[in-house]
């Protein structure tokens, strides 16, 4: 299908506008974030619940979430809600109500980055394996950013590595120049344009089916099984997609964001509120995908369906607004990611480990410079995800969740871990990763994250039984407020 | 403990309490989108999902704007002069290596 001749000025002119407001916002803000690192990348723990909501929906809600969980939609219907969206927020809840508090009210001031959380709850070799595996992860960011590139490349025709260079330049220049500070507000921009186009879309749809009365059946007359608890799919398959849900435990911009908030009680309050919109904006795109596949059952792909659909329900203008979301959404997400892996490239391996003598100043110029660097990684790296945002999601999401969460929530936890536990479960846990996916091949239908996972809670477990000489107690818990 | 200590505190509580409930408020949520879906409910569920978006995002916004313009946004005497004088002592250090 040709989309470029449902694309008019109109569309491109709200496109364009949107590259300039997030633009003229990280200008307007540079002042602000350029003091040092706790202004640049916790926004000097100010942030207030509302402003929270918004970096956080931004930032957890990404291109996967609106195109990936439509095509989900198409694939396996509403039981898609019933194994990833909803068991998505309701495993989530401990890390709004317990956990996200718990950091922000007794990490002490100097954590900034996640890294500075493991060498906190372990020691400081800890933190440099943990900060050399965190940098790669950044790499996921490839394939949303493709994902937004092949959208403009769609409706422009122009050269798609143009248009990856051109969002890539947005993303890292209003990132530089105002950091966190600039996300909450862009993030708040970003959370408009995607609201504002997720009710569009579902208005559109209604209006398409006259009702959703009409939009079941016709569901229900395609495939019974989609309007059912389970689908077609079989037990192990729900449980992998109930897994999933919790790898959100291990994501480092949630710990971020707990440190950029004001107050743990904001934490609390604010992610909690975000679960009752989140779940509504993803089954929404569930629904959007399963009126795709109904409405244009000759189009080659669940991609070009939905795009088909979207193009069909919006009228001009909003079509517009539409790609922007998607932008949005991506940009988001990727600016929170490349904030983080920037900082822990500069602070936590740089600065920490070759050169200590490096002043606030130089630290935050430099994360402004590693931006760009990283930047031009992750377009590069658009090169392995061509076929798809699931491969980086499965690949990546299930390396950082693997690797990460056992020494995180455990060692947040446990008063008997040791920095010997925390250290040898990371690098064991790296290399089997690696060694399992990519030289074994997954043997025996063992998924490498369930594998890794299960390594790494043994082996925490045994070497801390081991090491543990009743020393000082470091768990978060036995802290008082900061 | 301080005055003000003790006023963070307490109003801390007062959110996790919210929070607690606010989760309990989810679970219902999703558990009555989930009876909604299932039974093929076709009025009453995009006008459900429609309430709680629309009540969810207006709130958010007002507040947000609420919140960022008059605190967040906005440096505090102190700050702006914490800025002024790191701008001061940048230039120092530039002229001292220039020399």
């Amino acid at each position: 299908m040709d989309f470029t001749n449902l694309w008019s000025s109109i569309d491109m002119a709200i496109v364009i506008v949107y590259f300039a407001v997030v633009l003229g916002i990280g200008f307007y803000l540079r002042r602000r974030a350029s003091k040092n690192m706790k202004s640049f990348f916790v926004a000097s723990r100010r942030l207030t619940i509302p402003i929270m909501i918004c970096v956080a929906v931004a930032g957890w809600y990404d291109s996967w979430s609106i195109i990936g969980v439509a095509e989900c939609g198409a694939l396996y219907g509403v039981s898609i809600i019933f194994v990833y969206v909803i068991p998505g927020v309701i495993l989530r809840l401990p890390l709004a109500i317990w956990i996200g508090p718990l950091v922000r009210n007794k990490i002490p001031d100097w954590v900034v980055t996640f890294p500075d959380l493991f060498e906190y709850l372990y020691d400081r070799k800890t933190k440099l394996v943990q900060a050399c595996a965190f940098l790669p992860v950044v790499l996921y960011e490839s394939a949303p950013l493709l994902a937004a590139g092949q959208v403009l490349h769609m409706v422009t025709g122009l050269n798609i590595w143009l248009l990856l260079c051109l969002t890539a330049a947005v993303i890292i220049l209003y990132t530089s120049l105002s950091g966190m500070f600039g996300l909450a507000v862009t993030d708040m921009v970003q959370f408009l344009i995607m609201g504002v186009a997720t009710g569009a879309v579902i208005l559109g749809i209604y209006s398409y089916f006259d009702g959703f009365g009409n939009l079941f059946d016709q569901i229900e007359a395609y495939n019974p099984n989609f309007l059912t608890l389970k689908g077609e799919m079989s037990g192990a398959e729900m449980f992998s997609w109930i897994i999933s849900a919790v790898a959100m435990y291990a994501n480092a911009q949630c710990y971020q964001r707990f440190g950029a908030s004001k107050t743990g009680g904001d934490v609390a309050v604010s992610y909690t509120l975000m679960m009752c919109f989140g779940g509504i904006f993803s089954i929404t795109w569930v629904f959007a995908g399963m009126a795709a596949l109904i409405a244009f059952p000759e189009a080659t792909s669940t991609s070009e369906q939905f795009w088909a659909m979207i193009f069909t329900v919006l009228p001009v203008g909003m079509r517009g607004l539409f790609v922007a979301a998607i932008i949005a959404a991506v940009m988001s997400t990727a600016s929170a990611d490349m904030l983080l892996a920037a900082s822990i490239l500069m602070t936590n391996i740089i600065k920490d480990f070759l050169k200590p003598d490096m002043t606030e100043r130089q630290n935050v110029v430099g994360t402004k410079i590693a931006l760009w660097v990283i930047g031009g990684f992750i377009v590069l790296g658009t090169i392995f995800f061509q076929d798809g945002i699931s491969k980086a999601y499965y690949y990546i999401g299930g390396f950082q969740a693997s690797v990460f969460m056992i020494p995180l929530l455990v060692g947040l936890y446990y008063k008997k871990k040791t920095p010997a536990a925390g250290f040898w479960t990371l690098i064991i846990c790296v290399v089997l990763y690696i060694s399992w996916e990519f030289i074994l091949g997954a043997p025996f239908g063992l998924p490498s994250n369930v594998v890794t996972m299960v390594t790494s809670f043994v082996l925490f477990m045994i070497i801390s039984k081991l090491t543990y000489k009743g020393d000082e107690d470091k768990s978060l818990e036995s802290n008082s407020i900061q | 403990m301080t005055e003000e200590t003790r006023k963070l505190e307490k109003s801390q509580e007062k959110k996790l309490t919210i929070s607690k409930w606010l989760s309990l408020l989810v679970i219902a949520e999703y558990i009555m989108i989930s009876i909604l879906i299932l039974t093929q409910e076709s009025h009453f569920l995009p006008l459900f999902i429609g309430v709680f978006a629309l009540l969810f995002t207006a709130g958010t916004i007002f507040f947000y704007f609420k919140d960022m313009f008059s605190g967040v946004l906005k440096p505090t005497a102190e700050e702006e002069a914490e800025y002024e004088r790191m701008i001061e002592q940048n230039k120092i250090e530039q002229e001292k290596q220039r020399k």
